[in-house]
């Protein structure tokens, strides 16, 4: 990945260029899954890495461009962090679905569990990611903020004070959009379950 | 019914009434939907679907990466022409990684440093180092290979030893053995000779190691020794270092005259005592010099004479504990004058031949010990914690002898920032302020008032020119046109290394300036961030001597030892005088003793009604609650006195000895809205939005604790065992407990819409610590105002990251049930709001 050209579509987002986000978006999914490698290579299996941990070491690695492109805050860095780490999700989520054909859900387990610890079982399957990423899409356009605190959340780990500096909003809003987009979220997901 | 299939509009008005209800507490929100979206029962009755369905635990939890991690580490990563393989070591600054060079196949140890806050300086570092290391060409020096960058990460490669083992490892399993192996010394001394002779190569090639420690010296598994890490294992230490304030071990094997930051240049005869210091662990399996801290080890090496390892271990060979004790010699010119001069006697040892090497006679050994070393001055000593880093600048320059002096004089001047990072982390250790660290602070301040000396006057001892003289010559040397340069004939690596030196020099006119100016740790001041100066706690150590010398202090001990002894409630508690407390009676209702906490303020006057008249200068009032029991899950457990504070720490009480007031409700940005009723603010008003880690720190400062769960909920209840310790009826916190009550509704907004509008305390955000009503022990807002960290984790659970630290009491900003005694809410340590405060606690010693 040439820098000059990430710093200059780095700058060119944050001109508001939706082109440049389109462009970017694959570059840092492939730096963060390029990071999540290299920080899973050296632990354990049973070592549980966090979004927060990917995030703040993708954000190491890409220091440099992002003073160059005088990204205004870290908010800004993190806001288009969150969206890539949905697009991680979502493509490996699509990949394991097609490998898996049709998405057999004991499969799955069993071929992602051998090497991976119970407690780390806990989140969604891949058809539920890709469902939840159509959800939050679909949330952003009937509430943005509530898409964006609840992602901020979600896919970078943030606590409730980081989130309130990172989008600049009250404590007390960053709350109420949390658990507004929460249980919406978990209506639409048990209605799929209960369908 | 599915919300799959709702319009737009319907979406759009459920999540609007769903984010509006929410604000609305638990009880009221059904009532609140009947009135509110009466027309429309669809969405009512969607809203009501959302708000019952149990909790989806997976949304509430950071996204699950760990197969999407796993599936990454699986593919092959570059750094460079490198493949990465596996990570084997991780710093503070730095990982170290097993790596394949693909075009060749070979496989490599891959030094990566991540780029960090530091990074200039480090970069600088890895960059010499990495050089250094690659002149150097042996089979016992680990070789490096190649030094590059890969998209902002710095990298150097080196040969792979296999097993990553190190002589440290060795030395630790070998302390577990029974007994060493009936050959060990002969092989000590062979791998010695061998470690002394790759030494004396680095030596030959104009390298100075500077660092050569136990896990610096790596093992082949043929057991051969490899010397590595010319200053990348010092970055990641010291970044470690500043980040845990313990480096004892790091500085364990340094010499003499890299302690003491003399003018001394590091020479061989430096890494000669080194390697003297690795050998005596080797041969007793134990250190040469030890202490708890940096200062008692820099200490040791400067003073103290090892014990004779024949004394540890009675079969180290005579020959081997002189070559030791030579290697040891604290005079530089007393050592081997060479590595090689070194291996030569271990060689001799092994071939049986006399040693170079003499005993110290016991004439010399007493002399030694009656005259203070000539090398080392004691405040020098006991300041410096070497500058070994910033020597390494120097390696390339100071071969020129010409250049050696000027070399020699900006390593000590540099040093001093060094220095400076080492006052402040002093200043740091040296809490809580006692009598017995009067000698630090007076050292202390030596220190600091040597290094501001040249500031503006030149060096005593050289006559070189004050910092900000240097600072004046290299700047104009950085402006001056090509042709002056020229005219001057500044060798060009010297005009290079002045450009590359003015940052360091500004700064360290700049932390000098800030050491000696208002507010800093060298005037009588209190600091932000750091809290009283040097100045200002040896100030308050002569008021603390005068207090307790004082006659009043003796007599009121006397009588409240006498007095606590006789009160039925104490059941014959003895105490003793209580070092920084005096006893100001008890109090008229509980009848239970307080006392005035000499260092956080002012001594609180008790009114004629025996009342305590309390002010924003107050200093702390911890109350003495005797031995009792607490209920806890069907069992009684008992609960030893203690003291505990009768209000909550004030917003005055915490700035004068921080020097900031945290808080964000402070009554110089008290909002006038959040005042409506006329109630302003004061510093008489709690400290708040201070984290768990915050409230630890500052209060082990003051020699006070945070209460356990135990204590705090046995001071909680005083004797009651009702939801409340007002009673077992709501209405009973009427008046008594600030909490979200009709007043705060009022004058409060929105943010006070799940207010219990049937009490009334008259206030909306915190009040004065000593307003409204005590609990039987009289303890002024246990329940209410703001929350109270206690010392208590939450169990240990699978999570990763710090545990939570437990809080209790509720705020201003709770509703009754969130108030009641036993509730606990678990907080992320660093976690601070304005709702957050402390009621500090204290053992009795």
């Amino acid at each position: 990945m040439p820098d000059d050209h990430v710093t200059s579509l780095l700058r060119e987002w944050k001109r508001g260029d939706l082109a440049a986000r389109e462009e970017l978006m694959p570059i840092l999914v492939e730096e963060l899954r390029h990071t999540a490698s290299a920080l899973m290579k050296g632990e354990r299996a049973d070592h549980t890495l966090q979004p927060t941990a990917l995030v703040n070491e993708a954000y190491l690695r890409l220091e440099g461009r992002i003073r160059e492109a005088d990204f205004p805050s870290r908010g800004h860095f993190l806001a288009l962090m969150s969206q890539a780490m949905r697009r991680l999700l979502v493509d490996h989520a699509r990949r394991k679905k097609s490998e898996k054909r049709g998405g057999d859900r004991a499969r799955v387990a069993l071929v992602t569990g051998d090497a991976l610890p119970k407690s780390q079982q806990v989140g969604f399957d891949p058809s539920e990611v890709i469902f939840l990423d159509e959800l939050i899409e679909r949330l952003s356009a009937l509430d943005g903020l509530a898409a964006d605190v609840f992602s901020h959340s979600h896919f970078l780990g943030l606590g409730r004070t980081e989130i309130s500096r990172a989008l600049d909003i009250p404590l007390r809003t960053v709350d109420r959009k949390l658990q507004t987009a929460r249980k919406w979220l978990g209506g639409k997901l048990s209605d799929r379950t209960a369908e | 019914m599915s919300g799959a299939n709702g319009s737009v509009e319907r979406e759009l008005r459920v999540l609007a009434i769903l984010d509006r209800v929410l604000e609305i507490a638990d009880g009221e929100r059904s009532h609140w939907l009947e009135e509110n979206v009466a027309e429309d029962e669809d969405v009512r009755n969607e809203v009501r679907r959302l708000l019952e369905l149990p909790d989806d635990k997976r949304l509430k939890s950071p996204a699950d990466i760990a197969a999407v991690a796993h599936e990454a580490g699986q593919g092959e990563h570059r750094i460079g022409p490198y493949a990465l393989v596996r990570k084997i070591g991780q710093g503070g600054m730095g990982q170290v990684w097993e790596a394949v060079e693909v075009k060749l196949g070979r496989r490599v140890a891959l030094k990566l440093l991540s780029p960090g806050r530091d990074g200039a300086r480090a970069n600088d570092y890895f960059e010499r180092e990495g050089r250094a290391a690659s002149r150097v060409q042996h089979p016992g020096v680990v070789s490096v290979l190649a030094v590059g960058e890969e998209a902002g990460v710095r990298y150097i490669a080196q040969e792979l030893v296999d097993g990553q083992r190190n002589l440290a490892h060795e030395l630790d399993e070998l302390r577990r053995e029974d007994r060493l192996p009936n050959d060990y010394y002969e092989r000590v001394a062979k791998r010695f000779i061998a470690l002394a002779e790759a030494a004396h190569a680095v030596h030959e090639a104009g390298v100075i190691h500077r660092d050569l420690k136990p896990e610096n010296i790596l093992l082949t598994r043929g057991g051969d020794a490899k010397i590595t890490d010319f200053g990348i294992a010092k970055i990641v230490d010291e970044a470690s270092l500043s980040r845990v304030g313990d480096g004892a071990g790091t500085y364990a094997y340094m010499s003499p005259e890299q302690v003491a930051l003399k003018q001394i240049p590091i020479r061989p005869w430096s890494d000669v005592f080194s390697l003297g210091a690795v050998l005596y662990e080797a041969l007793t399996l134990s250190r040469p010099f030890i202490g708890d801290t940096p200062q008692q080890v820099a200490h040791s090496i400067l003073f103290d004479e090892p014990v004779d390892p024949r004394a540890v271990r009675s079969r180290v060979p005579v020959e081997l504990a002189v070559i030791c004790a030579k290697a040891l010699e604290k005079r530089p010119e007393d050592r081997y004058p060479s590595m090689a001069d070194l291996a030569d006697d271990l060689r001799r040892f092994l071939a049986r031949e006399p040693i170079v090497a003499r005993p110290p006679g016991r004439v010399r050994r007493l002399q030694r010990w009656s005259q203070r070393h000539p090398v080392v001055s004691t405040s020098v000593a006991i300041a410096a914690v070497a500058l070994v880093a910033i020597a390494a600048l120097w390696t390339s320059f100071v071969r020129a002898t010409t250049e050696a002096r000027a070399g020699a004089t900006m390593v000590k001047r540099l040093s001093a920032l060094r220095e400076l990072d080492d006052l402040e982390r002093r200043a740091n250790d040296l809490w809580p302020v006692t009598a017995a660290r009067e000698r630090d602070y007076r050292l202390w301040i030596d220190d600091a008032r040597r290094l501001c000396a040249w500031l503006d006057a030149p060096d005593p001892v050289t006559g070189a020119p004050s910092h900000r003289a240097r600072l004046a010559q290299v700047r104009s040397a950085e402006a001056g046109s090509p042709a002056v340069v020229h005219a001057s004939a500044v060798p060009d690596d010297v005009r290079l290394r002045d450009a590359r030196l003015t940052p360091w020099i500004e700064e360290l006119v700049l932390e000098l300036e800030e050491l000696g100016a208002t507010p800093g740790l060298l005037v009588d001041c209190t600091v932000p961030g750091h809290g009283w100066s040097i100045p200002k706690r040896q100030r308050f150590v002569r008021e603390l001597r005068a207090l307790h010398d004082s006659e009043t202090y003796r007599s009121r001990w006397e009588e409240a030892a006498r007095r606590i002894h006789e009160h039925s409630a104490y059941l014959g508690l003895s105490l003793e005088p209580q070092a920084g407390l005096l006893p100001i009676g008890p109090d008229p209702t509980s009848g239970l003793w307080e006392f005035w906490h000499f260092a956080s303020g002012e001594k609180p006057v008790r009114g004629g009604d025996g009342k305590l008249h309390m002010t924003p200068e107050s200093g702390i009032v911890l109350v003495l609650l005797p031995r009792g029991t607490l209920a806890v899950g069907g069992r009684r457990i008992a609960v030893e006195p203690f003291f505990i504070s009768k209000y909550e720490m004030t917003q005055g009480q915490w700035s004068r000895f921080a020097g900031e007031n945290p808080s964000l409700y402070r009554p110089d940005n008290w909002d006038p809205d959040w005042i409506a009723g006329g109630r302003a603010g004061s510093h008489l008003h709690p400290v708040e939005n201070v984290s768990w880690v915050d409230c630890e720190r500052t209060l082990t400062r003051l020699e006070l604790a945070l209460p356990t769960e135990l204590q705090w909920e046995y001071a909680a209840r005083a004797g009651t065992t009702t939801p409340w310790w007002t009673g077992a009826d709501r209405a009973s916190l009427n008046g008594v407990v600030n909490l979200t009550d009709a007043y705060a509704f009022a004058h409060g907004g929105d943010s006070w819409s799940w207010a219990d509008l049937e009490l009334d305390d008259g206030l909306t955000l915190h009040g004065p610590v000593d307003s409204l009503v005590p609990n039987g022990f009289g303890l002024f807002h246990v329940l209410g105002n703001v929350w109270e960290w206690c010392a208590d984790a939450e169990e240990p659970s699978s999570a990763v990251g710090e545990l939570k630290r437990a809080s209790r009491g509720g705020s201003y900003h709770s509703s009754p049930n969130t108030l009641k005694v036993g509730n606990e809410d678990y907080r992320v340590p660093t976690d601070d709001d304005g709702f957050l405060g402390v009621r500090p606690a204290r053992t009795i010693d």
